[in-house]
């Protein structure tokens, strides 16, 4: 009974011009997004083993053990595609003995709150999530829009054209209908969206510089899958706000207006008001609190007299954190040992001590975040972007996750690096090389070698390029990996289950409403 | 086959559309329901179908409650508007089709769809044409088709023959007197006072919502039906 009305309505569908209509708007949609996606994450791996190997590079050129510090790279998502979610956020955490990542850590290298506790960083990153366009936003906004060109008089139609009583002289039920009409919908709605994935995949196959393993592709069917949910939790809605008008003209206007209202109005106006609810003076409590903990390291190294103690020849040292010191004598280095025996442990705490001022202003965002996204959860559009943010692992769930594990692995890298620190290897490397060393002999050599052939000469002998990079085998290898398929797919079951309890809900009400739907 | 007992419908803006109808149809016969608009024709054939509930009185179709189970009491009639609407983008044999199969019959061929639109009377050249093209008599035709494949005892029709040419219309007479003749309980519904003669076998007259008259063939043979009707429509 119920195949016969679906095989009706999508030969019914088939043949309309909106169909026609919206299948060329959204495969040509589909298409371009989906070129110009492929491209950009093309663009984005090349970078992204460019960094791989420049970063490996550079540990490798490691001299001394204070400076080694491990730039562990983001790998592109490729599902990317269908949500590019917080594609902004930084793409390198950079993990070091100084410095601890943390979600707003956006710099790099750098790091966020400088030594008089300002950062020259955008305040809050997490802001940057503001959709852009996407795969996942067409499917949200086109297809969802061509679900309400579908299906606004599916009742008023058959009523106005006289079937409807005639449909209902058969052995079919109103609920039939009302269920033969949405499967029909939907399946007529699957043949634009699989359409654009075909498109999709034909470029992903055809890009010489693209190639994807098992897990991709289970991602993709993933995504698909919960597109289809999403249309079919659409589709219900509109379907049961078509049974409140018995005109056409009528349903087409509310549809329109709860289209409007769910891709629009809840997403935009949800983030207008979410900033009333805007913690204030988080920022302000950062930076005096970063300011507060730098003044105290900064004090404590005047007071231990940190320049009288180290030496200075030839010396490249990071107030906070770093050092790689030539040209000491063996008591100057012996010196600064037992000086960094007090020193390296403040430094390291204050590390800590930043990286918890950081991270408690972060949580504070993401808490607040998190309320901005509960605002905006009631509309169908959100819901569905969240899931496919969190199975292309774009989310902001899966940076903090990447965080997080960055963390846990400078605590392996910090397991190697601490007893390092009370050896001179920590900040020199000259008593590998006698020649450096400022002894009596060496200083009247280098003497004789400036008259005769000036300076350079002797900056050649003292230089960091003769010194050989340290043996950093024994150190734990960077072991930060993204999120599997399993595991994003976890992560996007809240809103999935959401979508699905949205289709339920609003064909249960259908099923309600369509007893009472006047027939005159 | 086709029984009202009692029927009786309130519009929610209270106007009394049909005040305690008693009509019983057998297999075999034909009644015509005369009145004017508005006199609660169109709203028993509504009952019957379910399409509104009624507010008391029972509709029975082979015995099945058409409100308590509409969906077995359906399975007994066929239906035939004054309009018969169809899907124009298909074709004629496609609309059979898909009305054949909704009514639960399956597995029809092409042969026994064009055996029963020739058997109505359709030109061989609109079997396969769409229906956005047909005429309304062409149309009503076809509805009379999908009514009759779907082998139901029963026939409701509701003003069917309104606007057909004289030559559509003594067709459909020819056919309904033919599915009388293999049985059919019918209820027609009409404003044709001549026509309704000439085929009830019954006729009841309807006055805002009330049965006033009921006579049978036999009754009929010495009385002028349509002074009889003008009659009951001037009485206040």
């Amino acid at each position: 009974m119920i195949g016969h009305i679906v095989r009706k309505e999508l030969l019914v569908n088939l043949q309309s011009m909106r169909f026609l209509v919206g299948l060329v708007v959204s495969a040509l949609m589909m298409g371009i997004v989906g070129y110009v996606l492929v491209e950009d994450y093309a663009t984005r791996m090349q970078k992204y083993i460019a960094d791989v190997a420049e970063h490996r590079a550079a540990l490798a050129e490691t001299k001394v053990y204070s400076m080694v510090a491990v730039d562990v790279d983001i790998p592109p998502s490729p599902l990317s595609v269908f949500s590019r979610g917080s594609q902004n956020l930084p793409t390198t955490l950079h993990v070091s003995p100084f410095h601890v990542p943390s979600l707003i850590d956006e710099g790099g290298a750098s790091a966020s709150i400088g030594l008089n506790g300002t950062s020259s960083h955008a305040d809050n990153p997490l802001l940057r999530m503001f959709s852009s366009i996407d795969l996942g936003f067409v499917i949200s906004t086109i297809l969802s829009l061509f679900a309400v060109l579908l299906v606004f008089d599916s009742f008023s139609g058959e009523r106005e054209q006289g079937t409807l009583k005639l449909l209902l002289t058969s052995s079919a039920g109103r609920v039939h209908l009302l269920a033969g009409k949405y499967v029909g919908a939907l399946v007529t709605l699957a043949i634009p969206l699989t359409v654009g994935f075909l498109e999709v995949m034909i470029l992903w196959a055809l890009h010489p510089s693209l190639s994807f393993d098992a897990q991709v592709w289970a991602g993709v069917g993933l995504v698909y899958c919960a597109s289809l949910l999403f249309l079919s939790s659409f589709l219900a809605m509109a379907l049961f706000l078509s049974l409140y008008a018995t005109e056409s003209s009528s349903c087409l206007m509310y549809l329109l207006l709860a289209w409007v209202t769910v891709s629009v109005v809840i997403p935009a106006g949800g983030g207008y008001v979410a900033e009333y609810f805007r913690p204030k003076g988080l920022r302000e409590i950062m930076l005096s609190e970063a300011k507060q903990a730098s003044a105290h390291l900064s004090n404590e190294l005047e007071r231990l007299n940190y320049r009288q103690k180290g030496g200075w020849n030839n010396a490249w040292t990071d107030w906070f954190g770093a050092e790689s010191i030539l040209g000491l004598t063996q008591q100057e280095a012996n010196n600064r040992l037992a000086y960094n025996q007090k020193v390296v442990p403040m430094k390291l705490q204050y590390a800590e001590d930043r990286y918890r001022v950081v991270e408690s202003y972060a949580q504070g965002l993401l808490s607040w975040s998190r309320t901005r996204e509960d605002l905006i959860r009631p509309s169908l559009c959100v819901d569905y972007g969240n899931v496919v943010q969190a199975l292309a692992g774009t989310d902001l769930n899966t940076f903090d996750d990447l965080v997080q594990k960055s963390r846990l692995y400078r605590d392996a890298m910090m397991a190697y690096l601490r007893p390092k620190s009370e050896t001179s290897l920590w900040f020199t490397r000259i008593f590998e090389y006698p020649d450096m060393e400022p002894t009596e002999k060496n200083q009247q050599y280098w003497q004789s070698l400036i008259e005769k052939e000036g300076q350079r000469a002797v900056e050649k002998i003292m230089s960091w390029d003769r010194v050989s990079s340290l043996d950093l085998t024994s150190m734990p290898p960077p072991s930060v990996n993204m999120r599997g398929v399993t595991e994003r797919a976890l992560h996007a079951l809240p809103d999935g289950i959401l979508l699905f309890a949205a289709s339920v809900v609003f064909i249960g009400l259908s099923m309600i409403r369509v007893r009472h739907y006047p027939l005159n | 086959m086709i029984q009202a007992i009692d029927l009786t419908k309130r519009y929610e803006d209270g106007l009394l559309a049909l005040d305690h109808l008693n009509i019983s149809i057998l297999p075999g016969q034909i009644y015509c329901l005369l009145g004017a608009n508005g006199a609660g024709k169109t709203t028993t054939i509504n009952l019957f179908f379910n399409f509104i509930e009624p507010t008391s009185g029972t509709a029975l179709l082979n015995g099945k409650d058409c409100t308590k189970e509409p969906l077995l009491a359906k399975q007994f009639a066929a239906y035939v508007s004054e309009n018969v609407m169809l899907y124009g983008n298909f074709t004629a044999r496609q609309n059979l089709d898909f009305f054949t199969k909704l009514s639960g019959r399956k597995n029809l061929s092409k042969d026994e769809y064009y055996m029963v639109m020739r058997q109505v009377g359709l030109p061989e050249r609109a079997f396969e044409q769409r229906v956005k093209t047909f005429s309304k008599g062409m149309r009503q035709k076809l509805g009379i088709a999908i009514a009759i494949l779907k082998q139901a005892p029963a026939l409701l029709l509701d003003e069917p023959t309104s606007g057909l040419d004289p030559k559509a219309g003594a067709e459909f007479v020819e056919l309904l007197l033919k599915l009388r003749g293999e049985g059919k309980a019918i209820l027609m519904s009409t404003h044709d006072v001549f026509r309704a003669k000439e085929i009830a076998d019954v006729v009841g007259i309807m006055k805002e919502g009330v049965l006033i008259m009921e006579k049978t063939k036999d009754d009929l043979k010495y009385e002028d039906l349509e002074k009889l009707y003008l009659k009951y429509m001037e009485v206040s």
